[in-house]
């Protein structure tokens, strides 16, 4: 046994081990955040779901989630329960609705090229909840695939009393491999009914659109193209809004009614950060940089400054760029390009970290009344659905599981 | 960052281990004179002993070193459930008492949301052997190293310290069988958010086997 080589080997592990302490010292307080998480209550959704925002109609919310559609009563706050589709249709390719009716784009697919997308609307005048009386739209031919070409259809709603905005994008070569061509944008008059026409508005020249909002006076959309490295503002005639100077792809366009603003976030860095951009004059017209500097992108936003006594905004992170959860924005300044990046004040904190919503994607707020109590609902990508009960000023809830 | 950095801690640990196991086998033979053996654990410099280890992971408390999360500083419950623990061990006698190793760990468990916690320390580990009997040995040792823990998305490295105690049966001159409890204590100091840092206290109760050549 050559004790000195032994030992001399021993400090070299005990001197990397320092080494070792140095290199990764930075990081998250794993123990302290352990000891102050709190029980989360599982929801009743199934795992891994990934629901659209919520849609309200009647005393119901419906919300989709990949293939299926479930909805809840808002006034016994069921459960979410599934909810049958048409014959021979295997999933909601995108949902939207207008106070009386909901509108789908409808998808089935039986191998080769057959596929198709068809527009369903209901309105639960007949029919019950789970299984609603689907009328299709038939003044509106389905997109069939061919050989050639195929379809998407993406539907928005940014005004509660309509109308529909359709963005129809295009892909030549095969269902499965095809590469996107053209978008347009269309909309459909609400109420809907089976006589209603697909009424033809812009070409959106290789724009695909990635949301859509509403204030009092102006219909923004948020764009990019399909590389996602160019996008701007369009407003409803499928123009670029006037006054919006960007170039960066944007998503997540959403109207804050208390700020007064529209907001929209870049989705390709600029720099070294993802630009947010605000709009204060109600009309979408003219548009800043938000202050403070995000090292990833948003997908959603939603106003809470009723509930939280001050202007601010939550912001939700798309876990591509990086980030997880949602940020919060204090936008008390009336100039956005003063406004910041704040600690997170509106729920529990203790709770929030220990939800699985604080590690995935937040891809749409929706704002609920159920049984006399106002939620806001914060739909994930791959974690569920989740409420925060944001009645009145009551800051400090835990967000929970639906 | 953080990915960049676990593969360097990774990859550096590995190479210590290798160059360290690697070295061991180098060693030329013990040259020292032949001593008869009289007792069952009798050993004596240049003795080597390699131990697996298996049991129980228990998370006592963890001390909050800033006020955090609207609780004071101060010792609150770890809020993880009891899980499971393992070592791999190498050792040599320095005197027919002291020996001096290198361990290698793990352990898991489950949070109060179903949520995984895995600790996995590697230190270098000091003990002092009391042979009360023929065939019975009672170490008191001593670890000191890092541990790298993860949950959820999250990792950091931290120290250890890690002392125990424990009882072993002595089934011939090679194998002994026993069981061992230590305590670790890690400091975890450097979170990028200070009022995060605190002292994780855990414990492990283990079954032991080990080989003596």
């Amino acid at each position: 046994m050559n004790l000195p080589r032994t030992f001399r080997r021993l400090l070299l592990v005990a001197v990397t081990a320092v080494l070792l302490i140095g290199a990764g010292c930075d990081g998250y307080g794993i123990f302290a955040n352990i000891a102050i998480s709190e029980k989360i209550i599982d929801g009743s959704l199934p795992e891994g779901t990934s629901p659209s925002a919520v849609h309200e109609i009647s005393d119901y919310a419906y919300i989709s989630a990949g293939p299926k559609l479930f909805v809840k009563d808002k006034l016994t706050d069921s459960n979410w329960r599934a909810v049958e589709l048409p014959n021979g249709y295997d999933g909601v390719q995108s949902i939207a609705s207008t106070t009386n009716e909901i509108l789908m784009a409808l998808w089935r697919y039986d191998g080769g090229d057959d596929y198709e997308v068809a527009l369903y609307y209901f309105d639960l005048d007949t029919g019950s909840s789970t299984s609603p009386d689907y009328e299709k739209i038939s003044a509106i031919p389905s997109w069939f695939a061919t050989s050639s070409s195929y379809s998407n259809v993406y539907i928005f709603s940014p005004d509660p009393a309509g109308p529909f905005y359709v963005n129809v994008r295009d892909f030549a070569g095969d269902v499965t491999e095809g590469s996107f061509s053209t978008s347009s944008l269309n909309t459909i008059s609400s109420p809907v009914s089976v006589a209603s026409t697909l009424t033809f508005v812009s070409d959106l020249s290789g724009q695909i659109i990635t949301g859509a909002a509403a204030s009092a006076s102006a219909v923004r959309f948020s764009t990019s193209n399909a590389a996602n490295t160019s996008g701007s503002v369009y407003d409803d005639t499928g123009a670029t809004s006037a006054g919006y100077a960007y170039t960066d792809p944007v998503g997540g366009i959403n109207y804050l009614p208390d700020v007064d603003s529209f907001i929209v976030s870049a989705t390709d860095l600029s720099g070294d950060v993802y630009p947010v951009y605000a709009s204060t004059d109600g009309n979408g017209d003219t548009w800043e940089q938000v202050g403070g500097n995000s090292s990833s992108w948003f997908l959603s936003f939603a106003d809470v400054s009723s509930t939280f006594g001050s202007a601010r905004i939550l912001a939700g992170y798309d876990t591509r760029g990086g980030g997880s959860g949602y940020a919060e924005i204090d936008a008390t300044d009336p100039n956005p390009s003063n406004w910041s990046f704040v600690d997170r004040a509106l729920a529990n904190d203790n709770n929030y970290i220990s939800t699985t919503m604080s590690e995935v994607s937040v891809s749409a707020f929706s704002s609920l009344t159920v049984l006399g109590t106002d939620y806001l609902y914060a739909s994930t990508r791959s974690q569920g659905l989740w409420r925060l009960d944001v009645t009145g000023t009551g800051t400090g809830n835990d967000w929970t599981e639906e | 960052m953080l990915l960049p950095k676990r593969i360097v801690l990774i990859t550096a640990t590995l190479l210590v281990l290798i160059g360290f196991f690697a070295g061991a086998q180098e060693n030329p033979p013990d040259e020292s004179p032949f001593t008869p053996q009289i007792r069952t654990n009798q050993r004596s410099l240049g003795d080597q002993t390699f131990t697996i280890s298996a049991g129980l992971y228990v998370p006592l408390f963890t001390v909050l070193l800033n006020d955090y999360g609207g609780y004071d500083a101060g010792a609150i419950k770890a809020n993880l459930k009891p899980g499971g623990a393992g070592s791999l061990a190498y050792s040599f006698y320095l005197s027919p008492n002291w020996k001096l190793g290198l361990q290698f760990s793990g352990s898991f468990a489950k949070d109060i949301n179903g949520n995984f916690a895995y600790t996995i320390p590697i230190n270098v580990k000091g003990t002092y052997e009391f042979h009360p009997g023929n065939r019975i040995t009672v170490p008191l040792h001593l670890g000191v190293g890092i541990a790298m823990s993860s949950w959820r998305e999250n990792f950091i490295v931290d120290p250890i310290l890690r002392p125990g105690a424990g009882v072993y049966f002595d089934w011939n001159f090679e194998w002994s069988f026993g069981m061992d409890i230590s305590w670790w204590f890690i400091p975890q100091l450097t979170a990028d958010d200070k009022s995060e840092n605190s002292i994780g206290n855990f414990m492990d109760i283990t079954l032991s086997a080990e080989y003596h050549f």
